[in-house]
């Protein structure tokens, strides 16, 4: 099943390219990292240096004294988990009932779920609001965990579906006939297989719970319960905010999201692509 | 063991009929086959006794005791798909295992992870172990047992839907085309091997194909199938020798039985007897029951078509001298010593006891005690 293809000899031509392309893609990331461990002063009164400097760790230390760094990225880290565990678990169940059963309204369930896809989100951001005020959801991770659940979810279900749609139904049937009750179906033989899809899934829902700020914004008020989009806002509109400082946490915001990436970026690439061919 | 009794049992899908009714009952221990062509609705037949498809309207009964809406895990059978079905990111030991692990988990202890850990520590438990590795002895599959089924042949995991089928020791096999994937040396060596298996466990076999081979070689009993109609419930010797109509005539055998129109049996009623000449019905002889004789012996005057040599025997196609078409050639199996060549003339000799008549408009058999004599 995951069978390599042959490792092809590849022209200069094409590593030429990838170069170049792996250099436009990554000189911003460089230069985030560049800027935040040069010094303030440097920066506004000569040109930025090419080479990272490695001497302004006080400097920047003191820079980021009082930045709720952690409270930020655990913040994060909360809404990006909490809602990839919802997203993944309801979208699950969703793309197995519309991969598995045919019930009246399935083509209905489908559009609506595709149709919150067709407005924009900030569309939703009042209704939500004074929907949240009542619930006490408002200014509370849980409240955004919902809410980027939601956003994520048809997307995701649509990637488990079709990595469903690609497992024979026999299987089931063998599982049935061995005496699985379904939910052992579920867990025991479908989602071992449809791994790679949830894997992409789970990726989309995370960095939709990582890096969402519109409704953070609106929703959270309190500095303590800043996730990490909200509070990098916040440093960077404020005059006093050093500029290493902010690309510090810059840094910081995005380095566990990219670790995410890479864990299962394999995953990504066959989850996405599942069902385009058949195997 | 359980006896197993259709009652009527038919099967629907809105208003199309793809199984009409029928009744038919399989005692204990029976090997039956059920043999028909593509789309005749045998693997839904089966699919209605595991309880993987509805049945519309009937019973159908084990020991008595009406199933129609019992669960396929009430039913205590075993189902080896035609594609296997074996779960392709588990070994070849915990396929083999499922049931059985299945078996002793609680409701509860599916959930994810939790589920994964419990499976992973109830594959050591001894007994499922020992289990496993009896299975898989008997079948010849432990060196492949640490295996994913991608890394098998086409047999070896032939052979692993079998042992999976086999471990939890159910009362009643189903087995839908299990060896239509393999090749044609292999089919033959693991046909030998399931009449095998099913002398030994004893067992109730329900067993689909459309390989007339397979099912005479297999059957203690074949039903044979078209069109979603029972055609022909009986022994193998009986299905072949005496077949209940055309269809089920030219259905079973390798060649075909011989189909001789009323037209052909009229134009040479010397080379019948008396009461089959007269009898207006198609005659239908099997190959082996047919002599070729030098041109000027009494019988059915034939051209030579074509002579196909398989080694021990050979099969010569002719045609009646006035005719032409593949509807009136009939085939001769002869002694692979007999020599005729292309174009040669001959007659053609009938075997009387062999012989079967059809009525000629509905294909069904006529009984040749009323027509014959």
């Amino acid at each position: 099943m995951s069978a390599h293809s042959p490792r092809r000899k590849r022209s200069p031509w094409t590593i030429l390219v990838a170069i170049v392309l792996t250099a436009v893609v990554g000189f911003p990331i460089y230069w985030m990292l560049n800027t935040a461990l040069s010094s303030q002063r440097v920066l506004y009164t000569e040109p930025q240096p090419l080479l990272p400097q490695l001497g302004n760790w006080e400097e920047l230390a003191d820079d980021l004294d009082g930045v709720p760094v952690v409270s930020m990225l655990s913040n994060s880290a909360i809404i990006a988990i909490g809602t990839t565990v919802l997203t993944i678990l309801l979208a699950t169940l969703c793309a197995y009932a519309l991969s598995r059963y045919r019930f009246h309204g399935r083509g209905l369930v489908s559009f609506l779920l595709f149709s919150t896809q067709m407005v924009p989100q900030a569309v939703f951001l009042i209704p939500i609001y004074a929907l949240f005020l009542g619930l006490g959801l408002v200014n509370n991770l849980w409240g955004l965990v919902l809410v980027n659940a939601a956003f994520a979810l048809p997307v995701s279900t649509f990637i488990i579906k079709v990595g469903m749609d690609g497992i024979p139904y026999e299987l089931e049937e063998a599982a049935r006939v061995d005496n699985s009750p379904p939910l052992g179906t579920l867990t025991a033989v479908l989602l071992p297989l449809v791994l790679p899809s949830i894997a992409a899934a789970a990726v989309l829902a995370f960095f939709a719970g990582w890096g969402e700020f519109m409704y953070a914004a609106t929703f959270v008020t309190g500095r303590e319960m800043w996730p990490a989009s909200v509070g990098l806002s916040v440093l960077a509109e404020q005059p006093s905010s050093s500029m290493p400082a902010i690309m510090t946490v810059a840094t910081l915001f995005a380095a566990p999201a990219v670790v995410f990436f890479l864990l299962v970026q394999r995953h990504i690439v066959s989850g996405l692509t599942a069902g385009a061919v058949k195997g | 063991m359980p006896q197993l009794q259709f009652s009527s049992v038919a099967k629907s899908y809105g208003d199309t009929q793809v199984l009409e009714p029928f009744d038919a009952s399989v005692d204990s221990g029976e090997f039956l086959v059920l043999l028909g062509p593509s789309g005749c609705g045998k693997s839904t037949l089966l699919r209605m006794i595991a309880g993987l498809t509805e049945i519309t309207s009937g019973e159908l009964l084990f020991d008595g005791e009406t199933v129609n809406e019992w669960d396929v895990r009430k039913r205590d059978i075993a189902f080896v798909f035609q594609s296997y079905a074996l779960y392709p990111q588990m070994t070849v030991r915990q396929n083999i295992a499922f049931p059985l692990v299945m078996d002793r988990m609680k409701p509860w202890q599916h959930l994810p992870i939790l589920g994964s850990i419990i499976r992973s520590r109830l594959m050591h438990r001894p007994e499922i172990a020992g289990e496993v590795d009896r299975i898989a002895e008997q079948l010849s599959l432990v060196p492949y047992l640490d295996r994913r089924p991608g890394a098998l042949s086409g047999g070896q995991r032939q052979r692993v839907a079998l042992a999976r089928s086999l471990v939890r020791d159910p009362s009643l096999y189903l087995l839908d085309e299990p060896l239509s994937n393999l090749d044609a040396k292999l089919r033959t060596q693991m046909r030998v091997d399931i009449t095998a298996l099913h002398q030994k466990v004893g067992k109730t076999f329900v067993y689909v194909t459309h390989d007339q081979i397979e099912a005479m070689t297999m059957a203690t009993r074949i039903i044979v199938m078209d069109h979603g109609r029972i055609q022909q419930i009986g022994t193998p010797d009986e299905v072949y020798d005496n077949p209940a109509n055309t269809f089920v005539a030219t259905f079973v055998g390798s060649p075909a039985m011989n189909l001789i129109s009323p037209d052909i049996v009229a134009a040479h009623p010397t080379a019948f007897e008396p009461g089959i000449a007269a009898s207006g019905a198609i005659v239908g002889v099997r190959p082996e029951h047919l002599m070729l004789a030098d041109e000027g012996a009494p019988g059915l005057p034939v051209t030579v078509e074509v002579v196909e040599r398989t080694g021990a025997e050979a099969i010569i196609a002719c045609q009646p001298q006035g005719q032409e078409g593949d509807e009136s050639r009939i085939l001769v199996r002869a002694s692979h010593t007999q020599r005729r060549v292309m174009g040669e003339a001959c007659v053609l000799q009938l075997d009387p006891a062999h012989v079967s008549l059809f009525d000629a408009a509905t294909g069904v058999r006529v009984p040749q005690t009323s027509t014959v004599g």
